[in-house]
């Protein structure tokens, strides 16, 4: 199993957490390796799976940057050279503000930017990723202008955010559940179709009157020249192995959203996927 | 009162045989990690994490906040012995700590540097336990431009680091800020001199770099020697430090713990910075900067102290925001989570057996790292009483296999052996090589909170003048880099002072 | 300051302009401050304007202080080039023979070819940091080598 991170990383505990299921349930015999190719926003860990075409005994983790990285140029493989097994998850992103902050709703926030442009200071990670592709979407959708300053992770922006650094971020609820339930945080809005198992009263962008849906989905792919019959085995030890416990338990601590899809599906809806990425990085200007 | 209550608790989850034992097995497997270059902390922590699962969470935590500290020890061993740093943040203790091992004073050396650790992880706790919360709500009024601010005052250093020459010292700082740049743009995503090489798509990994520059570049350099080497020449004195070496150590440990736990205490600044200010910081105010480099003890003692403080330091934001501030303090992030519990502001009051247990656990493991280093630093330091010759294997075996073991890459051992031909030819020519390696990784931190900064202002520099902490940082810079220039002015046209005979004894 | 030192300027000033000329094809502004050619262009200036003065310096005041350390003149060089020869043929042979042997043929040319250990103190520390190696790193952190013939 290739992992496109560096060992410790969210992707590196689902990769190990998916191999570790997949063997104790013995769904799978053979015993699964974790081989760590970090590197490249994917890049190499893309090209190694590639050159395994044919080989069933290779599998990968795969997150947004799988799609992300080839529409940016920076991967010459995308995800139609791969066999794409399955989708198991999607991450949603909420709009988090400081609890002192003057809105409580989206509608205030738009409200106060159309007021002042420019002057709600938003922190993202790098450009294509999917808050910076929020922060695009909702833009567009509110005509508002935001000034976004680039961070390098998660737990950078949610640093600047608490130290009034900038004011406003898309998060994943894992990540801010805490410190919205400690009051340092208040939540907006969640950029999901429907509200969220745990956050019911949290109103979707939607219900606000944006219309703007922005999930990272995690899958698992395999090299592309695999036979039907390989292809089958491996979206069958997949959904088998979400539905046990381990995988629930999992779901339910990282705060996913299960959204499991194998075979034809996940192959349509990393396809629908790639669409709407290429749209958006286009937007950002970053696509090739 | 509630504190000792939280103490008394902390300490009897940490007294249990059972957590103790782990506490001892977390700081010896985080020596070896620390002490192997390739597999630094943050790796370190999440290979053994499996290990942990199923374990109590207290226990889990408690052994990984053992490797964590033991790795940011074991990085000094190689540093002093074979001029190898096992990790970045020991980087700096290459200077003086290798110059000593050259003089036969390898035990002092580590035996300081065990004590040094000591006494800043101790302080380090204790700050933690005191005033943590105080303390994270600092860390994060940091933004962007007090980073920026930050990195300037440290690269001001750089002109401290470097040896015969000045303008030597400096090119290669900017040579390693260069090399710095190269990767993907941290803020629009362009390919920055990669070639179309993905393996170049995230930088020059500092590992194979550092491993490159010093451990290579030093067989190398031997292997260019006509007759074989001896054993280190001079004769191995003193396997603990003197009363002397305490002398010249106590400012130094004292100051390098504070500034460590502050500068690791901000997210995303961390241990190698906080040890690079230490040492900028001590050669600064030392009444002998010259003899900084040829292996005194203040040299040793600085950073060191200040990296495993920054290293208690980056639990600060952890435990208390839930935000991790380094790598490893990320992956103990993802642990806790596995673990079941909820890191975030709340976790003092809800699982207040975690929190005080790991605090408590922090001194207990502190005391084992002593017991365990200091009778082991001169039977470590008898190593180099070996032929250097006969190590050459030894040395080259494991930092090989090290740089592969980072990213499982081979594109990094031509990484690691480009640099150290670099690195022998800069040697050889007396060109210093810290200044590139600190540069290269400060590099790339300072310009993103660079831009970061002209981003939340929308490009308008009065961003630098108007935070105060900002402000002052750069002040500071200004007047250690204009300082010794109108110094200098001055000095034109009088007489060149006859230097003193001890002067030119050491400045060669 | 040496005569060396002449050529290592010019030679560090002309990577510099190198530098310098692909940094010209990034961006200078992105839409709020400074681009990704904003940093590589300037420190490209600096660094040639300081690897210009180091020649210059050079030129006028050659041999003035302590220049470079002990070598071995021209059959030391001839060792360092077959040492790190040595290690470009090794990197080429892991797919082929695996991390753990590939590295363990080099130890042993750089100990007995060229540090020229006595075979018992070569061979012994080669194959015994080897087997260290392999079991810390292999089998205790797991982590995969590119393997060879032998199976390791």
């Amino acid at each position: 199993m290739v992992v496109q991170a560096a060992p410790g990383g969210g992707s590196d505990i689902l990769a190990r957490t998916v191999g570790d299921i997949l063997n104790k349930e013995r769904i799978v015999e053979q015993p699964i390796a974790v081989v760590n190719r970090p590197g490249g926003s994917g890049a190499i860990a893309y090209a190694y799976l590639n050159e395994k075409k044919g080989d069933p005994h290779f599998i990968a983790t795969v997150t947004a940057s799988y799609l992300t990285t080839a529409i940016q140029g920076q991967s010459p493989v995308s995800y139609r050279d791969f066999s794409n097994h399955a989708v198991l998850a999607v991450d949603d992103f909420i709009a988090v503000v400081r609890a002192n902050a003057p809105y409580s709703t989206l509608q205030e926030l738009v409200d106060a930017a159309k007021a002042a442009p420019n002057s709600i200071r938003v922190g993202t990670t790098q450009v294509g990723s999917s808050d910076s592709i929020i922060e695009l979407r909702l833009e567009q959708a509110a005509g508002i202008e935001l000034n976004a300053v680039t961070f390098n992770s998660a737990g950078e922006v949610n640093a600047a955010l608490l130290g009034s650094s900038v004011d406003l971020a898309f998060a994943n609820p894992g990540e801010v559940r805490e410190l919205i339930r400690a009051r340092r945080l208040k939540q907006l809005a969640v950029f999901a179709p429907q509200r969220l198992a745990g956050f019911e009263d949290l109103p979707t962008a939607r219900d606000a009157g944006y219309d703007v849906n922005v999930e990272q989905f995690r899958g698992v792919v395999g090299p592309a020249g695999l036979t039907p019959d390989q292809q089958l085995y491996w979206q069958n030890a997949l959904y088998r192995m979400t539905e046990t416990a381990g995988w629930k338990d999992y779901i339910e601590k990282n705060t996913l959203r299960p959204l499991v899809l194998v075979g034809q599906d996940a192959e349509q809806y990393i396809a629908r996927e790639s669409a709407q990425l290429t749209e958006a990085l286009k937007g950002l200007g970053v696509a090739q | 009162m509630d504190l000792i209550n939280n103490i008394v608790l902390g300490f009897s989850v940490a007294l249990t045989p059972q957590n103790i034992f782990f506490a001892f097995v977390g700081a010896l497997i985080g020596t070896i990690i620390g002490a192997l270059p390739g597999i630094g902390p943050s790796a370190g922590v999440a290979l053994l994490l499996p290990v942990t699962f199923g374990m109590h969470p207290a226990s889990a935590i408690i052994m990984l906040a053992g490797i964590y500290y033991g790795a940011m020890y074991g990085g000094t061993i190689t540093s002093v012995l074979i001029n190898t740093p096992g990790e970045s943040a020991s980087v700096m203790t290459t200077l003086d700590g290798y110059q000593m091992a050259a003089k036969g004073r390898a035990g002092a050396a580590l035996g300081m540097a065990a004590i040094g650790s000591f006494i800043a992880g101790t302080a380090g706790v204790l700050a933690l336990m005191l005033a943590a919360p105080p303390l994270a709500e600092v860390a994060i009024s940091f933004g962007p431009p007090e980073y920026f601010a930050l990195m300037v005052l440290g690269l001001t250093t750089l002109t401290g680091l470097t040896g015969a020459s000045k303008l030597k010292g400096l090119l290669m700082g900017i040579v390693g800020l260069i090399l710095g740049t190269i990767g993907i743009d941290p803020i629009l995503g362009n390919a920055r001199f990669t070639f179309g090489n993905p393996n170049l798509a995230d930088g020059l990994d500092f590992l194979p770099v550092a491993v490159g520059l010093f451990g290579i570049a030093e067989i190398l350099g031997n292997v260019d020697l006509p007759t074989r080497a001896e054993p280190i020449k001079a004769k191995i004195t003193g396997l603990l430090p003197t009363r002397q070496d305490w002398a010249d150590s106590w400012g130094a440990i004292g100051r390098g713990t504070t500034l460590g736990f502050f500068v690791g205490a901000l997210p995303g600044a961390g241990a190698t910075i906080a040890s690079f200010l230490a040492y900028g910081l001590e050669k600064r105010i030392s009444k002998r900067p010259e003899r900084f480099g040829t292996g005194i003890i203040e040299g040793v003692a600085a950073p060191e102290s200040a990296n495993n403080a920054a290293a208690a330091g980056a639990l600060v934001p952890l435990m208390v925001l839930g935000i991790p501030g380094s790598a490893t303090t990320a992956v103990m992030l993802g642990a806790l989570t596995l673990y079941g519990l909820q890191p975030g502001p709340l976790l003092m009051d809800l699982n207040p057996d975690v929190f005080w247990g790991l605090v408590a656990s922090m001194y207990v493991g502190n005391v084992m790292l002593l017991i365990l280093n200091l009778p082991l630093a001169p039977a470590f330091a008898s190593i180099l009483r070996v032929p250097y010759s006969a190590l050459v294997p030894i040395i080259m075996g494991i930092a090989l296999v090290g740089v592969y073991s980072v990213q499982n890459s081979t594109f990094d051992l031509g990484v690691a052996l480009a640099f150290g031909i670099i690195g022998y030819a800069l040697k050889r020519y007396g060109y210093p090589s810290a200044p590139l390696v600190l540069a290269l990784v400060l590099g790339p931190l300072m310009e993103r909170a660079f831009r970061q900064s002209l981003q939340m202002s929308q490009g308008g520099f009065g961003i630098f003048v108007t935070r105060p902490v900002t402000a002052f940082f750069l002040l500071v810079a200004l007047i250690v880099v204009v300082a010794p220039l109108v110094a200098w002015f001055r000095s034109r046209g009088r007489p060149i002072p006859v230097p003193v005979p001890e002067e030119r004894q050491v400045a060669c | 300051m040496t005569r060396v030192d002449v050529w290592i300027g010019l030679l560090l000033a002309i990577a510099c302009l190198a530098v310098l000329w692909q940094a010209t094809a990034l961006p200078y502004r992105a839409p709020t401050g400074p681009g990704p050619g904003f940093f590589p262009l300037w420190l490209a200036v600096i660094g040639a304007g300081l690897a210009v003065l180091i020649a210059v310096k050079a030129q006028r005041t050659p041999g003035l202080a302590a220049g470079p350390t002990e070598h071995g003149g021209r059959a030391g060089l001839l060792r360092v080039a077959l040492a790190a020869g040595g290690l470009v043929v090794t990197i080429a042979l892991i797919p082929v023979l695996g991390l753990i042997l590939a590295v363990l043929a080099y130890l042993l040319f750089l100990a007995l070819a060229i540090e020229r250990l006595s075979p018992l103190v070569g061979i012994g520390t080669s194959v015994g940091t080897m087997a260290f190696v392999y079991v810390v790193f292999a089998r205790l952190l797991r982590v995969p080598f590119p393997t060879g013939p032998l199976g390791f």
